[in-house]
């Protein structure tokens, strides 16, 4: 009988010791999106240059970034728990990603969604920044706002609103986003949202805030905008 | 010796006392009802996040300007609608353009609303708080409110053993006091549990109701909880499609929720704009006056036909679904004892 106990104990021993040798062993990863336009820095409400005519003002820029995960070869190596940021252009720091990854993990791509997909989006009220306070949930029509664009236009002074969401077929405005860079150097992500403005007539489609064909098409758009940096 | 038979008999009085406690389920399924909806390991239900699901129910703190509470338009003795109101009445006398539908049952809806725009019950209080024509408000500024509280800081300590009011939490106790309204104890309900009986009337209005109404209205929730266009004639002031605005499909055009029928009695007017204030409006609508509409139900293709003793028997049965325990349960009602002042 003392022997029994003696071998659980010992197996509970290594066990422990097994487990907290894996927890001990994360490093905290910094991973890091840069807003631009074109090749500057994005600053919030200053005037920038828009196509050849006219100027723009980013009065707000917030989006979800979620499911993180990282790959090594075409094999996910990596995903992050309870995977949901909120980025704003106005909080530059929310756009500083640290994640807890195993030590000596190798990886070269990085993949995550812009948004927030169908089954957390059925799921109920949320903390974090997932709660409804962060003015990300639409409140007519149950459904998170993916990626929340506003600005205004100098010559044609109009006032752009895009809040893109919509989570049902066929207006799944999810998308996901991947992008490659060398081995285990730090990811440096750019996000070029002037590309956003080039396929786009934004003259034409100034306000998109409902799940609708338009909120589809520049949800099309925003896989364009992210970008490995140099 | 009187001192131990006391003492005995006193401790056989607390045993019997804590199993009663323990016997009053917060949130039990009727017998033979199917599994709910809601997803309870989520939100496990407790005494003080209902109560305080309860207080915010009742307080007008979640509108705008403190007029203007949930119990407003959804008033406990009428079922949780507004009764003889057509159109649900907002902040500074603002007009809506549907009917506040009854609250229960909800833990086994999916969606809510006519139109089926909120996908989770959690959610659904999102919607009225933030309806400039209903409490013109938003949860941002609801939940600062809150947290300016001394009440709702002792209130949220008690539920969530955290004073600091979230979106997040006051959401989800709201969702606890709606989890708890359910009404299945109406005549009809006893007659299926076998401890009272129909009358004749009531008897021949169940076989009509099961041949005519309960491919919709289908029992237990006397809903089928689906979309369905009956006919209605579009109001040309509202111009309100339904289910259309919300999936964008024509298909679903002037297509409303199947509401239940449970507690009808109180829950007038009826339909999803309340054009219908008495029940013979309603059973005259679903015999003589359906529109022929591409997308008309199928169900009511071929007209009802119900000769006036058919509509009084129909009639008799539709009211044994009042639940009088329901209506006038106490742990449903305005919470005196904590807003006193308001």
């Amino acid at each position: 009988m003392y022997w029994v106990q003696t071998k659980f104990r010992v197996v509970m021993l290594l066990f422990f010791a097994l487990t907290s040798s894996v927890s001990i062993a994360q490093v905290t990863t910094q991973i890091s999106i840069f807003p631009r336009w074109h090749d500057q820095s994005l600053q919030a409400n200053t005037w920038l240059p828009l196509v050849q005519t006219d100027s723009i003002q980013i009065t707000q820029l917030r989006f979800y970034v979620s499911n993180l995960s990282l790959f090594y070869k075409g094999r996910k190596v990596w995903s992050e728990p309870n995977s949901f940021h909120l980025l704003d252009l106005l909080e530059p720091s929310s756009f500083n990603l640290s994640l807890q990854l195993p030590q000596n993990i190798e990886y070269d791509a990085l993949q995550f969604n812009v948004g927030i997909d169908s089954a957390t989006s059925v799921s109920g009220a949320m903390g974090g920044d997932l709660d409804p306070t962060k003015g990300m949930y639409w409140t007519w029509q149950s459904g998170y706002i993916n990626f929340k664009l506003e600005a205004l236009t100098a010559r044609q002074n109009q006032e752009l609103v895009y809040h893109i969401g919509g989570y049902q077929a066929p207006y799944n405005t999810l998308q996901e986003i991947q992008v490659r860079f060398e081995p285990n150097s730090d990811a440096k992500i750019y996000l070029q949202l002037d590309k956003f403005f080039e396929d786009m007539d934004c003259s034409k489609i100034n306000h998109v805030m409902s799940p609708n064909a338009s909120a589809m098409q520049l949800a099309r758009l925003l896989p364009n905008l992210f970008l490995i940096g140099k | 010796m009187r001192k131990s038979k006391l003492l005995i008999l006193f401790l056989l009085g607390m045993f019997f006392l804590a199993f009663q406690v323990v016997e009053r389920a917060l949130f039990s399924v009727p017998k033979n009802w199917p599994k709910p909806a809601y997803d309870f390991k989520k939100n496990p239900l407790s005494k003080e996040k209902i109560l305080l699901g309860r207080v915010l129910f009742y307080d007008p703190i979640l509108s705008q300007d403190n007029s203007i509470s949930c119990a407003s338009c959804h008033s406990v003795y009428t079922a949780f609608t507004h009764v003889d109101h057509n159109l649900s009445h907002g902040i500074n006398d603002r007009i809506g353009t549907r009917n506040s539908p009854a609250l229960m049952n909800l833990a086994w809806h999916k969606n809510f609303m006519w139109d089926g725009a909120i996908n989770h019950l959690d959610m659904q209080a999102l919607a009225p708080i933030s309806h400039p024509d209903e409490m013109g408000e938003n949860i941002q500024q609801v939940v600062e409110k809150l947290n300016a509280s001394t009440l709702y800081k002792q209130l949220f300590f008690a539920a969530y053993q955290d004073s600091l009011a979230t979106g997040e939490n006051t959401l989800k106790a709201i969702s606890q006091f709606m989890l708890t309204l359910v009404s299945s104890n109406s005549k009809y309900d006893s007659v299926m549990r076998g401890t009272s009986k129909f009358t004749e009337q009531e008897k021949s209005g169940y076989v009509l109701f099961k041949k005519n109404c309960s491919a919709c209205h289908a029992e237990p929730l006397f809903t089928n909880l689906e979309f369905r266009n009956n006919g209605l004639p579009i109001d040309t002031n509202l111009k309100d499609f339904g289910r259309m605005r919300i999936t964008q499909n024509a298909s679903d055009s002037l297509k409303f929720k199947v509401p239940t029928l449970r507690n009808l009695e109180f829950s007038y007017p009826y339909m999803h704009d309340g054009r219908f204030k008495k029940l013979k409006d309603v059973l005259y609508h679903y015999t003589h006056l359906v529109q022929t509409e591409p997308n008309l139900d199928k169900e009511l293709k071929t007209p009802i036909q119900l000769d006036s003793k058919q509509q009084t028997d129909l009639t008799a049965f539709l009211l044994t679904l009042t639940d009088k325990s329901f209506l006038f349960n106490k742990d449903f009602a305005y919470p005196r004892e904590i807003l006193k002042s308001n």
